[in-house]
């Protein structure tokens, strides 16, 4: 059993053997210091049993009734070696922490590097929450590993050292320390099992609190709304009392390790006194002996506790690194193509019997053909869920298609580099999401060199000057995470003016303006009619205002395209157009302008 | 008010303490067993000595040394089941006040006003709930835990000591400076590093999650490298902050005064053996009693360090949970009355909280508005149209001003009782991770799948959702079934109905479903919701025109309100909107007409 979290869908396995080979791939460049740590934990317990016997020694001189000048080395030797275990003992935490931190900061950018390079749609099905605990606590928890293996190499040396010279300053008397291990082990690897099991209980509970503590307070404004706030300190109430119930019941595992142990050390004192006593009366043993191996026998038995102890916890280490490679290492579908073209793009896009679908049996677009001139601006309408969104996606190689090929300027998309598309193509989707950070700040994401002109002048295209120079410190304002603080609509035209003084040479707005009022709208469509003039652009909308200035209209369905043409060509071919445009789109023009039309004619 | 005011002047700590010293008997059995086994731990080295003293005879009696090696078994036993109880009781402590603090936690971030919520990032709020309540637990258990045991270890074993011989004692007594000494520098050079690295930990955190959620902007300005350019950056300064505290902590150099300790006592013991004024036995008692100082020492540079984290953590959350930002709730507050909801703007000012105050968000709005009527809301992105639902919700008070509703202050009523009343279908619909059942009863949870249903097929949600494989249980949110947004604002829509409100705010609530659709709902609504005040915000033209009352929103200010006819009429302003959308291409008139 390794780790107590669920398996996600990108989760693999790894063997053990792969696992370490890359671990030692993340120590490598620390060659020099890893020896020094191995020859420290090495010197470390080597000292350790000297100090005890320094102790025996002049235990010896003063049971021989010789004068205290002759326990002065005896004393002088103690504190020497004892010192001389602390230098070590400093240095070697000194390096295991530079490493360890270089170590993980290292995994941490990789995983992160790695996020930025995944497929959007591992971000589509994986919840942020997971993620993020992969990059942080994850990481964390491998290059704890460092430190917990350089412990236990030195708990084992320790232990070796110690068995070693117990053997060596009495044979007999050692068998009663030996006899003990089994016991030792046994217990420590039932309660290792016991702990793993409660942990995992309470884990499991920590993250429920934690994934409704998030939820509450990103959906803080319903619960106000509702008034729901008792309802919801109760509910919280309840799942954050579980997790104390399961840390109880952890607590009776990880608490009564050491007390046992404690009890078994008490059972070898028992023995080891009685035993040594009766070797004494037979004169195998001198008593001094006794008193070496008392000393000795807590550096015996803790540092194989922690033996015992420390073997799982590598092995959940191994779970830890299990699940941080898996996300480095999820399969990248997009990625830059090896012989990448790099050039200005002129703005001519051909679709090319294009198939979709994100779910594999469910096809999102079908057969989609459509050229589309450089400069031309086509306004793509229909249903929800017909595929629009789906084809600005394509075009930006946010995914890649199934079938087919998509040319733009006859490059197939997956051809660019994809910075180079990227960069060239201005997305402004429905789903606005602001960084937090001044309203400057973020309009001037995608281009931070913009001059204020620049700036002012996009600013006037979207018709957001009167509201910026209404908050509290105008450009300066700083918004909450996602923008929050302006409205959908003042969201969507930031996120407009950022996209336009990206300055791209294929625009796409995919329904841009939806929470904009319309007269708002109207006077963006306006000013964008100078500024689209020498561009491509493709806008996808259910508003009629914004798909008027359009040279073409492609009326989708189900995945397919169905019309195509102007606006009167369609209507007069009385298909799937004019139905749109008697549900969708009149109401917002004809209804309304009989209305004008009646006032103005009073 | 008075409450809030004297909760300021506590102290973070203070309030850390009050919360460790609320379990009373659990500290009381915890503090009992400490006693027997730091006690039964310094009585050891007595019975060692003993041994030792027996050896040391000429003719050893083996039944003497028995009888002592059984008595080390006993309290041997004693000590390690009075061990076990202590050290489970502590950490039933600390997760017993991590219980309490994180709801205590929860509770204040619920009761916080909107505009706290508006400016404070969520990841923010939620480092403070999971690292910080953790790293406040860490230091209970063991950190408390170490503390104690180390100052009763202290206590028993000196006093022991001094029983043995007071000359020897005078040692450890001339250490005990250095020990203060040498354990506060260690303390005041860590400090600023552990409240440094809870800092890192938490910016991290932020970054992290805003370019998860945000990746799809990242990946459409093609701004991988700065991202990963900034995240390094701070990674590396986390990882700078963590280095240095690993060397502080590493350096801990305390321990080597108790080694320096226990060989001088060694030595000055052998000269007082060598000269009759000490026994062999109780010297070796005396260094066994020295060697259980050793472990305390250690505990000593343990306890600095997690006290210093626990406390920078407990800073953070006492911190943000006493900003003051509550909406005060009234001392004797008045009862919502009648059904529908008549509502008074009486000069109503507002001003979002900032530095510089450049425009009034709300001047001196006057309106009344009869129960039962249609409201329309229209005006410019930033006229303030959200801000006003905001302070008719009491998201927000307003600067001057007031609101009244059936002639009751909203100010004098319970905040639920106010909310209770009043329906919000909202812009941006938020849905919990639950089922759509859950979240359409989020209002009333007692609700039947009848009633359940009822409103969502009133909202026109009905349909979708029994097209979903789990029907009504179909996991929504973050981690369940992506929904369409117009999918979503049905959802919410039927959310808003269940609870029957007296006044019904739609903000711009169906920008995201088409026209038909809409028109169904509404006419559903004003079914259900015959006669209640409904508010709406809108740029649907026909919903505008059928409003009882329409107000024209401009910069903070009403400019004008009334009914559509008389509006177009007399209101330059509103036929300039009007008139504005006449320019539209003429093709599109013929086509209308």
């Amino acid at each position: 059993m390794r780790g107590f979290e669920k398996k996600e869908s990108y989760d693999r396995q790894y063997s053990d053997k792969d696992l370490i080979k890359r671990f030692f791939k993340y120590l490598s460049p620390y060659f020099l210091m890893v020896i020094l740590i191995i020859l420290g934990v090495v010197a470390t317990a080597i000292i350790t049993i000297f100090p005890p016997t320094m102790v025996q020694n002049a235990f010896d001189v003063l049971e021989a009734n010789a004068g205290w000048t002759e326990v002065l080395p005896f004393a002088i030797g103690y504190v020497l070696l004892s010192l001389l275990s602390w230098i070590f003992q400093v240095f070697l935490g000194i390096i295991v922490t530079i490493v360890t931190q270089k170590i993980i900061k290292q995994i941490q950018i990789e995983t992160y590097i790695s996020l930025q390079e995944h497929d959007l749609l591992f971000f589509d099905t994986e919840s942020t929450g997971k993620i993020m605990s992969r990059v942080t606590n994850d990481t964390q928890e491998l290059a704890d590993m460092l430190n917990i293996i350089s412990q236990f190499l030195s708990n084992f040396f320790i232990l070796i050292t110690v068995l070693i010279w117990m053997f060596v300053v009495n044979w007999r008397l050692s068998f009663v320390t030996i006899g003990m291990a089994p016991f030792v082990m046994l217990v420590a690897l039932i309660f290792r099992k016991i702990t793993r099991m409660t942990t995992g209980d309470w884990r499991a509970a920590i993250g429920e609190v934690n994934a409704s503590f998030q939820e509450s307070v990103s959906g803080i404004s319903i619960a106000k709304a509702f008034g729901r706030e008792k309802k919801s300190k109760e509910e919280f109430e309840v799942i954050n009392y579980d997790t104390y119930r399961y840390a109880k019941k952890r607590a009776f595992a990880v608490m009564g390790v050491y007390p046992l142990m404690d009890g078994i050390s008490v059972i070898g004192m028992f023995g080891i006194t009685l035993y040594g006593s009766s070797l004494i009366l037979g004169d195998l043993a001198s008593p001094s002996v006794i008193l070496l191996f008392l000393l000795l026998l807590n550096r015996f038995i803790y540092p194989l506790v922690r033996v015992a102890s420390q073997y799982s916890t590598i092995q959940s280490g191994f779970a830890a690194m299990e699940r941080v490679f898996s996300i480095i290492d999820a399969e990248k579908e997009i990625t830059n193509p090896l012989d990448s073209i790099i050039k200005k793009i002129d703005g001519q896009i051909s679709f090319e019997k294009v198939y979709h679908q994100y779910v594999e049996g469910t096809p999102v677009l079908k057969d989609i053909n459509m050229e589309i001139q450089s400069g031309e601006s086509i306004a793509i309408v229909g249903h929800t869920g017909v595929g629009k969104t789906t084809i600005a996606s394509l075009l930006m190689r946010f995914y890649d298609i199934y079938e087919g090929s998509i040319k733009i300027d006859g490059v197939d998309v997956r051809d660019y580099d994809l910075q180079c598309l990227r960069s060239q193509i201005g997305l402004v989707s429905q789903d606005v999401f602001l960084f937090s950070g001044t309203v400057l700040d973020n309009i001037k994401y995608g281009h931070p060199n913009a001059t204020l002109e620049e700036i002012e002048k996009v600013i006037d295209i979207v018709d957001a000057k009167e509201f910026i120079d209404a908050m509290p410190d105008g450009f300066e304002t700083e918004l909450g995470e996602r923008g929050k603080g302006l409205s959908a609509g003042q969201r969507q035209m930031i996120s407009f003016a950022r996209t336009l003084l990206s300055n791209p040479r294929i625009l796409i707005l995919d329904e841009a303006t939806a929470a904009v009022d319309a007269y708002t709208e109207w006077k963006i469509q306006e000013a964008l009619d100078s500024l689209l003039a020498d561009r491509t652009s493709i806008v996808i909308a259910h508003r009629l205002t914004t798909i008027k200035n359009s040279d073409r209209i492609i009326v989708m369905d189900q995945g397919k395209i169905v019309e195509e043409g102007n606006h009167e060509n369609l209507m007069k071919d009385e298909g799937l157009y004019s139905e749109l445009y008697e549900t969708y789109f009149k109401h917002q023009s004809s209804e309304w302008i009989s209305e004008i039309s009646e006032v103005f004619t009073d | 008010m008075n409450q809030k005011g004297s909760r300021k002047e506590m102290s973070y700590k203070k309030w850390f303490f009050k919360h460790l010293v609320k379990e009373k008997l659990l500290s009381i059995v915890l503090l009992i067993f400490l006693t027997i086994y730091i006690a039964t731990t310094s009585v050891t080295p007595f019975f060692i000595g003993d041994i030792f003293g027996e050896l040391a005879k000429e003719n050893r009696s083996f039944s003497i040394i028995l009888r002592t090696a059984l008595l080390i078994a006993l309290a041997g036993v004693i000590r390690a089941a009075a061990d076990f109880v202590q050290s489970y009781m502590n950490e039933v402590l600390a997760h017993k006040v991590t219980k309490n603090v994180t709801e205590e936690f929860y509770n204040d971030m619920l009761e916080k006003s909107q505009e706290f919520h508006d400016r404070i990032k969520v990841g923010d709020i939620m480092a403070r709930a999971t690292y910080d309540t953790r790293q406040m637990n860490i230091f209970i258990s063991p950190g408390l835990k170490f503390l104690f045991e180390a100052s009763f270890t202290l206590i028993f074993s000196v006093s022991f000591m001094i029983w043995i011989s007071p000359k020897l004692a005078l040692l450890l007594a001339a250490a005990l400076p250095f020990y203060i000494i040498t354990i506060y520098d260690y303390y005041k050079k860590l400090g600023p590093v552990s409240k440094a690295q809870v800092e890192q930990n938490s910016i991290m955190n932020i970054r992290l999650q805003e370019s998860i959620t945000g990746i799809r902007v990242i990946r459409n300005f093609v701004k991988e490298k700065e991202e990963i350019k900034e995240f390094d950056y701070e990674t590396d300064r986390l990882r700078e902050i963590n280095t240095k505290r690993g060397i502080i902590s590493a350096k801990y150099y305390p321990i080597a005064i108790t080694t320096l300790v226990i060989a001088l006592s060694f030595l000055w013991g052998s000269n007082l053996v060598t000269n009759g004024n000490l026994s062999l036995d109780d010297l070796i008692t005396f260094v066994f009693l020295m060697m259980t100082l050793t472990m305390p020492t250690w505990q000593a540079g343990r306890v600095v360090t997690q006290f210093q984290i626990g406390m920078a953590a407990a800073k953070r959350i006492y911190e943000m949970k006493e900003r003051e930002e509550y909406v005060p709730e009234p001392s004797t507050p008045t009862e919502w009355s009648g059904y529908q909801g008549s509502i008074k703007f009486d000069r109503l000012s507002f001003s979002y909280k900032s530095g510089s105050t450049r425009k009034k968000a709300l001047d001196k709005i006057n309106l009344h508005i009869s129960g039962g009527s249609t409201v329309a809301i229209i005006g410019n992105p930033g006229s303030g149209k959200s801000t006003l639902i905001k302070l008719l919700m009491r998201l927000y008070d307003p600067t001057e001003g007031k609101i009244s509703i059936n002639g009751i202050e909203i100010k004098d009523m319970c905040l639920s009782n106010l909310r209770e009343h009043i329906g919000v279908i909202e812009q941006e619909v938020f849905l919990f991770s639950k089922s759509i059942r859950d979240n359409i009863a989020y209002g009333k949870a007692e609700a039947t799948l009848e009633e359940i249903e009822a409103v969502a097929k009133l909202a026109q949600a009905h349909e979708f959702i029994m097209n979903f494989e789990n029907g009504y249980d179909t996991i929504v949110g973050e981690r369940g079934v992506t929904l369409s947004g117009g999918q979503k604002q049905r959802i919410a829509i039927a959310r808003a109905l269940l609870v029957n409100p007296s006044i019904l705010i739609l903000d711009d609530a169906s920008s995201a479903i088409d026209a038909e659709t809409e028109r169904k709902i509404q006419t559903a609504i004003a079914n259900v919701l015959k006669n209640r005040t409904t508010f709406v915000i809108t740029h649907r033209l026909a919903t505008i025109k059928n409003a009882d009352l329409i107000m024209v929103m401009r910069n903070g200010k009403l400019i004008d309100s009334g009914a559509h006819d008389d509006l177009i009429l007399r209101n330059p302003d509103y036929r300039n909107l009007f008139e504005r959308f006449s320019e539209l291409p003429p093709i599109q008139i013929k086509e209308g007409v």
